[in-house]
């Protein structure tokens, strides 16, 4: 027995007030070109985006880049002081000079209240009830703009003070301001603007407000001097936080709540973090990559639980609390632990590389002591920890044996009897009561104490399990059990074996398991088994139902060396390049890895254990992880935001279900998600349904789309770091391309109208011209007939041949000359009578033939004038047109000596006149009166122009127009 | 009743010696209504006010029916009793306190801004007014510019004339204070 003691050397250092875990911080910066900035308020909008007002503008934050906006006017300086974001989601800015300035697409604008902006700077901005903007400034107490005035609170109207630091939306439409003189509660109500304040008579610690924030239906209120303290709305009375009993830090000038935690910008002494009320430590961070953290004035939280803080090293960031590390314990360094218990009371005991560990928190950290197993501990490997149901710590080595420990007397005793003795492997150990499950190099070891197991002697038999093969030789990685009893066995060529109590079974449906070695062991909520795989990646067993999760399902490395359900909703798998977890519901994979300074942990198979908390403790090669679940917001995918869409032929924008000319068919899309953690890994996807129905995967942040045809579009785009698209929101975005109006069904349609109708008016003008042509021609014929008839009047011929025989007699010369004078006449007008028109001139050289042959008849009887302007003669008629009207004026008239006929010829006004005396016959010659009607008719198919005919008592006046003069 | 009692009261701190105030000596007050259809122009020398150094705090008040210009004496007659109902609200008036720490000592221009309550057609607003105030030797010179909506005093316009009434009536107001 004194040998067994003696193996047990406790080497005691005592238990030490020290270190403790820290989250992962690091510094953020907007590149080198904006070097000397002064970091002053931070945001983080709804879709993600983080805002952050510097001494020379505004930033917006995506995770990869960072987007810079200033005021185009310097009037009133670009240090952004304070920000906000309206309901309809543009972003509200105050500067140090007291102006306020607006975000809209892509450009600030400042505000132009007539009223003019506070000369003080606005240190606050918040939107209450009914979108009313509130600022507070320092120095003239606040400002609301309503129905787009502005209209102050100050001192005034029972304003504690005019100096004002935070605005808070608080509940029933109230708004809580803090000011240097403790907090008012305000409306936007002219009448009554302050409702009530809150002072040191309420019990307020401090009457320097700094900030204000609402959780969970209480004000958590932050104070110049005197920490944090609640305030129950509706309810006098303060509660002060138990942790700031007595807070020596200054001034926080910021409080940002958590799950379970309150994080608090502390100016000069750097950022604090108290989990819980009752919490402690309190922790405090002063250090970011080597530098110290100054001026800590502002601290968000992302939607991701990540925080965010501006502080003179510039812009700080850690994931926050979910991870935390422990990398180093008084006297001890931590790092390549190979297995890790947490333990009924609280311990967490742990092998570093040589002997045992065991760490007691406490309120300041952790006190260590350290346990040796050997007289020499550098020789063995502690490679798996099991606490039984009685405390004992049961201790499997690699290569050297097994031992348990005394949980109270930390003593250690080799377990005798075991096959293989002091070099036997002892890889995993579970089991429940007497019954151990040990996992060897050679198959499964069954323990069954005997005697009383909670003392330091016992006896033990051992038993190899299964012998007869179905586990055989094989080397066990993990022994579980899980809530209905069963013993599940990782091994390393037989895939998954459990023992039900009487047998073993291969479940039912692992002949789809293609990779036979298997790791580790879990069980969630919903009595799922998980397992993990070399190669393989992770499968879930329910109920005989197998699902894989591999690398195309989400995850980064196929071979996750430890497995643990959270408690909560993830799967929590180690691997070498970090830890990932995996929602059990929607089965989205979360990575943490580089930017959780989780990368290259190396971790040995199954070095987890969940402590009392429900915190998993994570051994790897760096040290200790601490991952804390339920500290991440539940959320799915990434949500990506189409920043702008522009043409590309002038970079003007295209709004959201815009129409479009036909000839703006380029368009330019920026897009981005927002990543803050694993940037590097986001890959976008974008399908434009009408133009393609598949989705494109591009690295890029912007799209172009060339020469895009007329049709109705719908851009959808969505992005992903781990390749789960489906879970992702998808940023939407419509537009119209119209056809060219030469494309359009209404101009089509207007076109074949006015071709057609043009085609029928055609058709229609020609028929008519041709009917016209028809009559034309048909009318001539007539004329030539009715001309011919009159040239053969029997009176003319009866007439002429009188005469002829009266001439002959008298003069037989003056008789030839009178037959030639007939031929001539009578050439003439066969000459003519084809003719449409013949000139003036031909006209009346026929005339005065005619009136010659007449004369000889009528003698000085019958006059002729012609008067006829010279410009006239080359006028047309129709021919024997003259000849007709001076044979119907001989026809109508009297010739003789009492009352001789005298015609006229002669022009007015481009009208020929043909005139003549009246001096009626008493017996009329038989008349057709076809003459001046034929007359009449041949006019009316030649020239729109009439004949007018003009009768008095003294003359009888025929005119007829000239054609083509 | 209450700004006549301010005003009332402020005049009887005004006559105690020694107090540092400021009195209108030349007010001018006048306003353009920029109606699609019309202008309507109109003016009064009858603004008298006071301004209090030791608090900040001043009222200016206008009688209505000092108002003269408009386009014809019909119009005049509508604003005194159709309009402004002058009859029954004879006054206009704006008093309140100057935001802005000013040094009543040190000659110069700046621009200050009145919070205070403006009241006209007895309807009652807070308004913030912007001011140039120039500080001179022999006292001090007003000048501001604002805007009136008619709806925020509940000056209604029927709509026969609605586009010859602008709904937004700009204000411009100059003023001297020499100390008493």
């Amino acid at each position: 027995m004194r040998l067994v003691c003696l193996l047990s050397v406790l080497a005691i250092l005592g238990y030490q007030q020290g270190s403790s875990q820290s989250p992962y911080f690091k510094l953020i910066t907007p590149g080198s070109e904006h070097e000397g900035l002064k970091y002053t308020a931070l945001m983080c909008d709804r879709d993600g985006f983080l805002w952050i007002g510097t001494s020379a503008g505004l930033y917006q934050y995506d995770g990869t880049s960072f987007q810079h906006y200033i005021l185009d006017s310097s009037a009133y300086g670009n240090e952004f002081t304070a920000l906000a974001q309206g309901p309809a989601g543009a972003i509200v800015a105050g500067l140090r000079s007291g102006a306020i300035a607006t975000l809209e697409d892509g450009r600030l604008r400042l505000d132009e209240p007539e009223e003019g902006f506070p000369a003080k700077a606005i240190t606050s901005l918040a939107f209450g009830t009914d979108s009313i903007l509130w600022m507070a400034t320092a120095g003239e107490g606040v400002y609301f703009q309503k129905d787009g005035r502005y209209y102050n609170i100050d001192q005034d109207d029972g304003l504690n003070d005019n100096y004002t630091y935070c605005i808070m939306e608080g509940p029933d439409g109230e708004v809580w301001i803090g000011s240097d003189q403790g907090i008012a509660i305000c409306r936007a109500d002219e009448n009554q603007k302050v409702k009530r304040q809150i002072r040191y008579a309420d019990g307020l610690p401090d009457e320097i407000i700094l900030d204000l924030k609402m959780v969970k239906g209480r004000v958590v209120v932050a104070t110049q001097d005197k920490g944090l303290c609640l305030i129950q709305p509706g309810q006098t009375g303060v509660t002060r936080l138990p942790s700031m009993k007595a807070w020596p830090f200054g001034a926080a000038h910021r409080v940002v709540a958590g799950p379970g935690e309150y994080w608090i910008a502390g100016g000069n002494q750097g950022l604090f973090c108290i989990r819980g009320e009752e919490a402690r430590p309190l922790r405090r961070f002063q250090k970011v990559e080597g530098r110290q953290l100054t001026a800590v004035r502002d601290l968000v939280r992302d939607r991701d639980g990540g925080l965010w803080a501006v502080s003179g090293a510039g812009l700080v960031y850690t994931p926050g609390n979910q991870f935390n590390f422990l990398t180093e314990v008084p006297g001890f360094p931590l790092s390549d632990i190979d297995a890790i218990l947490c333990d009924r009371e609280g311990r967490i005991i742990c092998s570093p590389g040589q002997g045992l560990l065991i760490l007691q928190p406490g309120q300041e950290g952790f006190a260590v002591k350290r346990v040796s197993v050997t007289d020499n501990d550098s020789q063995i490997d502690i490679v798996s920890l099991f606490e039984d149901d009685w405390g004992f710590i049961w201790i499997g080595t690699l290569g050297g044996g097994l031992y348990r420990m005394n949980p109270r007397s930390l003593q250690v005793r080799p377990v005798i009897g075991f096959p293989g003795g002091k070099s036997a492997t002892i890889l995993a150990i579970n089991g429940k009561g007497p019954g151990l499950w040990l996992a060897t190099f050679g198959g499964v070891v069954r323990l069954k104490m005997d005697g009383p197991p909670d003392r330091d002697h016992i006896q033990c038999f051992f038993e190899v399990a299964d012998a007869a093969g179905d586990l055989g030789n094989y080397y066990i990685y993990d022994v579980f059990i899980d809530s209905k009893g069963r013993t599940w066995f990782a091994t390393d060529g037989r895939g998954v074996v459990y023992f039900d109590g009487r047998r073993y079974r291969t479940p039912a449906d692992l002949g789809a398991l293609n990779d036979q070695v298997v790791y580790s062991f879990t069980e969630d909520s919903r009595g799922r088994i998980w397992f993990s795989t070399a190669q393989s990646g992770v499968y879930s067993l329910d109920d005989g139902k197998l699902k894989n999760y591999g690398l195309s399902e989400g995850l980064r490395e196929p071979a996750v060396s430890a497995l643990s359900f959270d408690g909560h909703r993830h799967i929590v798998m180690v691997h070498r390049s970090g830890i990932d977890l995996l929602d059990i519901t929607s089965g989205e994979v979360s990575y943490h890895g580089a930017d959780h300074h989780l990368d290259n942990l190396n971790p040995d198979l199954n070095t987890l254990s969940m402590d009392r908390n429900g915190n998993l403790w994570i051994g790897v090669e760096q040290g200790i992880v601490v991952y804390r679940p339920g500290m991440a917001p539940v959320r799915r995918g990434l949500r990506c935001v189409i920043r702008r869409v522009t043409l590309l032929a002038d970079g003007s924008a295209v709004a959201d279900g815009a129409v479009l000319r036909h000839d703006q068919q380029d368009l330019s899309v920026e897009f981005s998600s927002v990543a803050f953690t694993n940037a590097g890994r986001v890959v976008h996807e974008y399908k434009l349904t009408g133009y393609h129905e598949k989705w494109i995967a591009t690295s890029d942040n912007r799209i172009i789309f060339p020469n895009l045809p007329p049709g109705y579009y719908v851009l959808e785009i969505r992005g992903s770091g781990n390749g789960q698209f489906a879970l992702s929101d998808i940023a939407k975005h419509s537009f119209r391309i119209q056809a060219p109006f030469w494309k359009r069904l209404w101009f089509q349609l207007c076109f074949v109208i006015v071709v057609s109708t043009l085609v029928v008016v055609y058709l229609r003008n020609r028929e008519r011209r041709l009917r016209h042509m028809e009559a034309l021609k048909k009318e001539k014929i007539e004329y030539q007939f009715e001309t011919l008839k009159s040239q053969v009047n029997p009176h003319f011929l009866f007439n002429s041949f009188n005469t002829l025989v009266s001439v002959i007699e008298q003069d037989r010369k003056l008789a030839v000359e009178y037959v030639e004078m007939l031929s001539d006449f009578f050439r003439s007008v066969v000459g003519y009578k084809d003719r449409e028109l013949i000139t003036l001139q031909e006209e009346l050289d026929l005339a005065r033939s005619y009136y010659e042959i007449q004369k000889k008849r009528f003698g000085a009887y019958l006059v002729l004038n012609i008067d006829v302007e010279t410009r006239h003669l080359s006028g047309q008629v129709p021919p024997l047109v003259l000849q007709i009207l001076i044979e119907n004026a001989i026809k109508h008239n009297s010739t003789s000596s009492e009352s001789p006929l005298t015609i006229e010829i002669y022009t007015v006004e481009g009208r020929l006149y043909i005139k003549n005396n009246l001096n009626p016959k008493k017996t009329l010659e038989p008349s057709t009166g076809t003459g001046l009607q034929n007359v009449r008719n041949r006019y009316q198919l030649l020239s729109s122009q009439k004949v007018r005919v003009d009768r008095d008592e003294m003359f009888f006046t025929v005119s007829i127009p000239l054609i083509g003069n | 009743m209450r700004i006549l009692l301010t005003l009332s009261l402020l005049l009887a701190a005004w006559c105690a010696p020694g107090q540092p105030f400021f009195k209108c000596k030349d007010g001018h007050v006048e306003f353009n209504s920029n109606a699609p259809l019309e202008v309507i122009t109109a003016s009064s020398e009858e603004l008298t006010g006071i301004i209090d150094v030791s608090n900040k705090t001043f009222g200016f008040i206008v009688r209505m029916r000092s108002f003269e210009g408009f386009n014809a004496s019909l119009q005049r007659e509508h604003f005194n009793e159709n309009y402004m109902e002058s009859t029954r609200y004879p006054r206009g008036s704006f008093k309140g306190k100057i935001i802005e720490d000013v040094d009543f000592s040190v000659p110069g221009e700046r621009t200050i801004r009145a919070k205070g309550v403006l009241s006209l057609h007895g309807v009652e607003r807070e308004r913030i007014i912007k001011a140039v105030m120039k500080v001179q030797p022999d006292g001090i010179r007003l000048e501001s510019w604002f805007t009136i909506l008619l709806a925020d005093h509940d000056i209604r316009i029927p709509k026969v004339v609605n586009e010859k009434i602008a709904e937004e009536i700009d204000v411009i107001v100059r003023a001297s204070l020499l100390p008493e």
